[in-house]
């Protein structure tokens, strides 16, 4: 399979040197806390993605990262000791000056003042809810998008298919971005199993919408293609899908992606060797006071475990002996 | 005909809140031109426009995950289920979206899930079920179910109004009974999410009920009074959160408890009813406590099974007569 990227350049042109170096940081920086909290490769997968995705909105436009996801938070302006308090469980806050929600998580990170949305149970499930919140905000000025990110499971989900059904019924202005894989890195849940074809922006035809295909291993080319399809929604275009596409030649590791990325970054004069060193340094330190802070600030055990079900003037008792 | 339908009674609930809060609007299947499968919100799509009354395809896990969204940015939407049987099909959206959102992330999903329940009705396994215990079950929802028209209304409101999600049954052998016209409380009428209320006073034993099982209990009361036998009817109108008080309260009073529903009978509300009852009421009964509830079967489509599959006064008089003589 030839994969292009969406506006069927070889090679994408680079954004602005403060954005791409933007772009490179901010996966680079969630790399760095999810690595430190052991998460896997599938996971830490799908950083650079976010990250051009984060880049390549607008602040006004909605994201919903369907997973726990560090830069989609850094990117709306977490610090990474926050993002290390709800992933421990410690701390005060997922939202500065509120209790800490009972059953919080780095996935339980939701904000809709920053445009941040926790993701559901599944990650597709998150496509319903943002066609809601894109119907309560039609009326905004500036005009707001949304994105909602899924891996290649996602699309199989019944909620992909109500979601963006949906969204193109009501001409709402959602990108859907989905990981698509060449071949499969995964043998557990091969790319095969999921859906029976080559590209899953093949997708949007069924519900008469745009899709297009870039690939993964050009992160300025995803940010410029996420960036061109929320324009054009924001200007009433309405849904698309946008299938980043991981390749064998480029690789499916959070590593190669960054790689690239930082290789062009200097290869094209945007920043030299020694500030993303420094970058990267500075970076490493950060997270490591950060990661140390967290795990020793207290655990957020505000409440009793009872609360927070539903709200404090609710009548909903809890069973009185606890049993 | 004076006085208002308990479907009637809905559709005056959703317009004053409508009125009242721009943030609320209604979205489901077919509610705006076609005015609902049951006409409950004919005439909305005139009066508040199509931003208001969001027409959706046939997808309720889309309705409700919608309806979840909108909520997050400060709307109070109000989501119809064609049939309620059919909020199956949205199950992960409410169950582990909409209610643990609280919990999991601090904020709050306003939303009401509107739908008709039950049968009586002849509709059959897929438009007669009552599915009220799967959300019971579930920690962060309110579920409710009025059985006369003036908690229709105030029911309705309420719901609207909190901050939780809803779960909000109306059962359609109500909608149009002639027997629930009622003239309705005035402007604003509410009825608090949790609370009972006692139909009828008695001193022999307790029938607690809810939905469109409480006209049938309370043919029933009439029944057993000509025997010398006086029942404490209490409608539970709200499931989750139960009010326990009250249970307990005519519990203690009468000494001898029936629970009748309409709902199946394993994991039905009235297991859980038994257990608070042993947990906060031991010492007051003389008797153990009894239930009159459909069978463990789907909905039956014929009319003479149906019959067979419902509570009805006959069962319920038998039921008490026997807890009575205990």
């Amino acid at each position: 399979m030839t994969v292009p990227s969406a506006a069927g350049k070889e090679r994408s042109v680079a954004p602005p040197p403060d954005e791409a170096i933007r772009l490179w940081r901010l996966a680079f920086e969630g790399r760095g806390i999810l690595r430190r909290l052991g998460s896997d490769a599938a996971r830490l997968r799908r950083l650079p993605v976010s990250a051009a995705a984060a880049t390549g909105a607008m602040e006004t436009d909605l994201l919903f990262p369907g997973e726990p996801d560090p830069v989609v938070l850094l990117a709306r302006g977490w610090s990474a000791r926050e993002i290390f308090e709800l992933a421990l469980g410690r701390g005060e806050s997922a939202r500065p000056g509120e209790p800490f929600p009972a059953g919080g998580a780095m996935a339980g990170a939701c904000d809709p003042a920053r445009g941040v949305f926790a993701p559901g149970s599944l990650p597709a499930a998150a496509l319903p809810v943002a066609v809601g919140a894109l119907l309560a905000t039609r009326k905004r000025t500036p005009p707001v998008a949304a994105i909602v990110l899924v891996g290649p499971g996602g699309t199989a989900s019944g909620d992909f298919h109500e979601g963006m059904n949906f969204a193109a019924v009501r001409g709402v202005p959602l990108l859907a971005i989905v990981l698509g894989q060449e071949t499969t890195p995964d043998p557990v849940s091969p790319f095969y199993r999921e859906a029976a074809l080559d590209r899953l922006s093949d997708r949007a035809e069924a519900y008469g919408i745009p899709g297009d295909t870039v690939s993964g291993g050009d992160l300025f080319a995803v940010r410029d293609a996420v960036a061109q399809a929320l324009w054009r929604a924001r200007a009433g275009a309405g849904p698309a899908i946008l299938e980043v596409v991981l390749t064998d030649e480029a690789g499916y590791g959070c590593d190669d992606a960054l790689a690239r990325c930082r290789s062009r970054l200097v290869g094209e004069s945007h920043a030299t060797e020694t500030h993303l060193a420094d970058i990267e340094r500075t970076i490493e330190s950060t997270l490591d006071e950060a990661m140390h802070a967290a795990g020793g600030s207290p655990e957020a055990i505000p409440h009793p475990v009872l609360s927070g079900v539903t709200a404090p003037s609710s009548s909903q008792a809890a069973c009185p002996e606890g049993s | 005909m004076a006085g208002a339908t308990y479907l009637e009674a809905i559709r005056q609930g959703l317009a004053e809140e409508m009125r009242r809060d721009p943030a609320v609007f209604l979205l489901g299947q077919d509610i705006g031109a076609y005015g609902g499968a049951f006409k409950l919100t004919e005439g909305f799509l005139k009066e508040f426009g199509p931003d208001r009354v969001v027409d959706t395809p046939i997808a309720e896990s889309a309705i409700v995950g919608a309806a979840i969204g909108a909520s997050l940015l400060g709307m109070r939407p109000v989501a119809e289920m064609q049939f309620i049987d059919f909020i199956a099909c949205a199950f992960d959206q409410i169950t582990n979206f909409a209610a643990k959102m609280r919990y999991r992330t601090g904020l709050g999903v306003p939303i009401v899930i509107r739908g008709p329940s039950g049968g009586g009705v002849h509709g059959g396994p897929f438009h007669s079920q009552n599915p009220e215990m799967y959300f019971v079950h579930t920690p962060g929802l309110k579920v409710v179910q009025p059985a006369t028209a003036a908690d229709a209304l105030g029911l309705i409101k309420a719901a609207i109004r909190d901050p939780d999600p809803v779960i909000y049954l109306e059962h359609k052998f109500l909608y149009r009974n002639p027997r629930l016209r009622e003239e309705l409380p005035g402007e604003d009428h509410l009825v608090p999410i949790g609370k009972a209320a006692v139909r009828r006073e008695g001193k022999d034993l307790s029938i607690l009920t809810y939905g469109a099982m409480l006209l049938r209990c309370l043919d029933a009361a009439e029944d057993l009074q000509a025997e010398g036998v006086s029942a404490d009817v209490v409608d539970l109108r709200t499931l989750l959160p139960l009010d326990r008080e009250a249970i307990v309260a005519s519990a203690r009073k009468t000494g001898r408890v029936l629970i009748v529903h309409e709902d199946t009978r394993t994991g039905g509300i009235a297991g859980e009813i038994t257990a608070i009852l042993n947990e906060e009421a031991f010492e007051w009964l003389d008797a153990p406590v009894a239930r009159v509830t459909a069978f463990d079967t789907p909905v039956p489509y014929g009319p003479a099974l149906e019959r067979h599959f419902l509570p009805d006064e006959e069962k319920i008089v038998a039921a008490a007569r026997r807890l009575a003589a205990y």
